[in-house]
């Protein structure tokens, strides 16, 4: 498997919903969790994990073999007024095709 | 559209609504509980000779084992009794389920028969590591104030219990802080609800008051104390129910438009009944118009989903997952009768995600805008919000599906989830302006034709120009204020806001086109859409150019 950075093109696994509360279901723990919320709010102070969900959804859905996580996280953070670095989405990403939500082009 | 607020408001009733609100709220309605089948029993005898096409209940597992769209669905589960009283230096009853009901976290396990009698030990937040070092919880019970930006109650269990082997958790944590209004100094009285997304394996969670919290960390100051904890609850196989009411459409009876609301939750749990509630009464409204000849009968068919939240309506999903394409879409309904002035809330439209463009969105806020500019509340002018998708009921199962489904509910709300959020907190006039909203929403959509999705996609040309024209006049604060060398990255990034909004706004625009697929007069409403499209395009263009223009005047004026 290609080693996963911005560019990377997730594709969604059909029937299989990313997780309604995501701590604990996807495997990162409680402690990356934090750290991501510490490396999104030095972008932008206003983020909080109370916007992950929605952004994890967005994920998902925009998940189509085609459009990069780069890509998905402009779309993302211009629907939300939120500045998104993709590259702290990646453990995200990771945690998503663990799940089985989506897969990863090879 | 046709003309139906008037038909609609003549017969639907916000006092019948609020009484089923009344009704619902005796239960505890946890997943596969006794409560939520009685609520379940009761919707169904409520709509029950009405004239509505078909009633039907879909079953499906809620056994800790079997799969559902990616999850392990969870086993059923409901409290019996739960009482936490100190023992020791002094005799005093902390809390107890029957007058608190929400003071038990969802999936905690029993406490061995006539309870356990431990010390507790005060861990702070509780939260991180750190909170536990130099502490022996190992067989007590913990003390933990909580807090911190995840679901809490899931990472006070892993460590004090699962971690460092304490036999259960005591929080006087308040979910939902709303600044100036609701928190846990503002507030100390309530009790809000722990929602696991897991299962215990072991333990329980019990949440007090604040008021409780600080008589504890008192007694803990002047030495021991112990505590005598008694929780019964009961887990194990069980079933889900969705029950399901159908209004025929009489041209496309295959093609759908629904409306949901979850029969879960906590006791009282006045915010998650107000769903249901507002469905009997609409079920019952658009069934008896249409049976007595008042309403003609929609096109397209009308179903009310009344679900387990979240689960149920996976469940609908999947054993419906062929005829996704016939779902056009939904409004999900999740607090609709709050009082605004009690419960310091407004009703509010979520939008579909931007990855899943609907016209439902200006459509249910264009009616939203129409009804409440018509309505003024005994209490005032009524309040209301427009709120980007926020995927906090089952508008999210519904959407990360690709079935569009536009949430309508009441926030903030002070008594969220807690033992005070009870029917009595509910306004019939809110329940009839959302009924109306709802009800015009579902309907028009049902019933569009080639003149409906006209009137349809003028509202998105509409709301589209004027969101523009909201964009660019930000954009020309923003380079107005601008220092020079950041001006044209200010550009740049109000020019992408406005192309990001316009290709959005064009795709809600062409969904309409689905409102007359197979219809005799598609070809000439596609070239209707075409023409409309190309005008909102034109239209962003221009916009953008005179977002230009500004820059360029003032980059000029800058230079000179």
């Amino acid at each position: 498997m290609r080693s996963k950075d911005t560019m990377t093109k997730p594709l969604k696994v059909e029937k299989i919903l990313p997780p309604g509360h995501f701590y604990p279901r996807l495997d990162i723990p409680y402690e990356g969790w934090v750290e991501l919320e510490r490396k999104m709010k030095k972008i932008d102070n206003s983020f909080s994990l109370g916007h992950l969900r929605s952004i994890i959804h967005e994920i998902y859905i925009y998940a189509d073999g085609e459009t990069t996580l780069s890509e998905i996280a402009e779309k993302i953070g211009l629907e939300f007024g939120v500045a998104l670095d993709p590259e702290t989405l990646i453990p995200v990403l990771e945690s998503l095709e663990r799940f089985g939500s989506i897969t990863i082009d090879k | 559209m046709k003309k139906t607020r008037n038909i609609f408001n003549n017969e639907f009733s916000g006092t019948k609504a609020k009484d089923h609100t009344e009704y619902i709220t005796q239960f505890y309605r946890s997943n596969g509980s006794s409560g939520i089948k009685a609520s379940t029993v009761y919707c169904k005898e409520q709509l029950d000779g009405h004239g509505l096409d078909e009633i039907s209940i879909e079953k499906f597992p809620v056994d800790g084992v079997s799969g559902l769209m990616g999850r392990i669905v969870y086993p059923a589960w409901e409290p019996r009794e739960v009482v936490l009283n100190i023992v020791d230096p002094v005799e005093e009853e902390i809390v107890n389920y029957n007058d608190t009901p929400t003071c038990i976290e969802w999936f905690s396990t029993p406490t061995p028969p006539g309870g356990v009698t431990a010390e507790i030990v005060d861990v702070r937040g509780g939260m991180m590591l750190e909170d536990y070092e130099g502490k022996d919880v190992k067989g007590k019970i913990v003390l933990a104030s909580g807090g911190g930006p995840l679901n809490m109650g899931v990472r006070l269990y892993e460590l004090a219990v699962e971690r460092y082997g304490a036999l259960g958790v005591v929080t006087d944590f308040l979910l939902g802080e709303i600044p100036g209004i609701r928190s846990r100094t503002l507030r100390p009285e309530f009790v809000g609800l722990l929602r696991q997304p897991r299962t215990f394996n072991k333990g329980w969670s019990i949440v007090i008051s604040g008021t409780k919290g600080a008589r504890l960390r008192e007694l803990l100051k002047m030495g021991p104390v112990k505590v005598w904890a008694n929780v019964d609850t009961v887990e194990g196989a069980g079933t889900g129910e969705n029950l399901i009411a159908v209004i025929k459409g009489s041209e496309k009876p295959d093609e759908e438009v629904f409306i949901v609301g979850h029969l879960s939750a906590t006791k009282p749990g006045g915010n998650c009944a107000t769903g249901p509630a507002l469905m009997i009464e609409a079920a019952r409204t658009l069934s008896q118009l249409i049976v007595k000849g008042d309403l003609p009968r929609p096109k397209r068919t009308i179903k009310f989903l009344f679900v387990p939240e979240g689960l149920g309506s996976e469940a609908y999903i999947k054993e419906h997952w062929e005829e996704r394409e016939s779902m056009i879409g939904g409004l999900c309904l999740c607090g609709v009768g709050e009082d605004q002035g009690i419960c310091r809330s407004s009703l509010v439209v979520s939008r579909t995600p931007d990855s899943v463009p609907s016209f439902m969105n200006d459509l249910c806020e264009h009616v939203l805008k129409e009804a409440v500019s018509k309505k003024l509340l005994t209490s005032g002018p009524m309040r209301y919000g427009i709120d980007p998708y926020s995927p906090f009921s089952d508008n999210s199962s519904f959407n990360l599906s690709g079935i569009p489904c536009v949430l309508l509910s009441s926030k903030p709300n002070l008594y969220f989830h807690t033992q005070f959020l009870t029917a009595d907190k509910m306004d019939p006039e809110v329940f009839e302006t959302a009924g109306s909203i709802v009800m015009e929403t579902i309907y028009n959509v049902a019933d569009a034709g080639v003149e409906t999705a006209m009137e349809i996609a003028n509202i998105v040309m509409e709301a589209a120009e004027s969101r523009l024209g909201e964009i660019s006049t930000y954009s020309y604060e923003e380079i107005i204020e601008s220092d020079p060398e950041n001006m044209e990255i200010v550009y740049k990034k109000g020019i992408k806001k406005l192309d990001y909004t316009l290709e959005r706004d064009l795709r809600s625009l062409n969904s309409t086109s689905r409102l007359v697929r197979g219809l005799d007069d598609e070809k000439s409403y596609k070239a209707f859409l075409q023409e409309s499209m190309a005008d909102l395009r034109a239209k962003g263009e221009r916009v953008k150019e005179r977002v230009a223009a500004i820059t360029r005047t003032k980059k000029g004026g800058t230079e000179g």
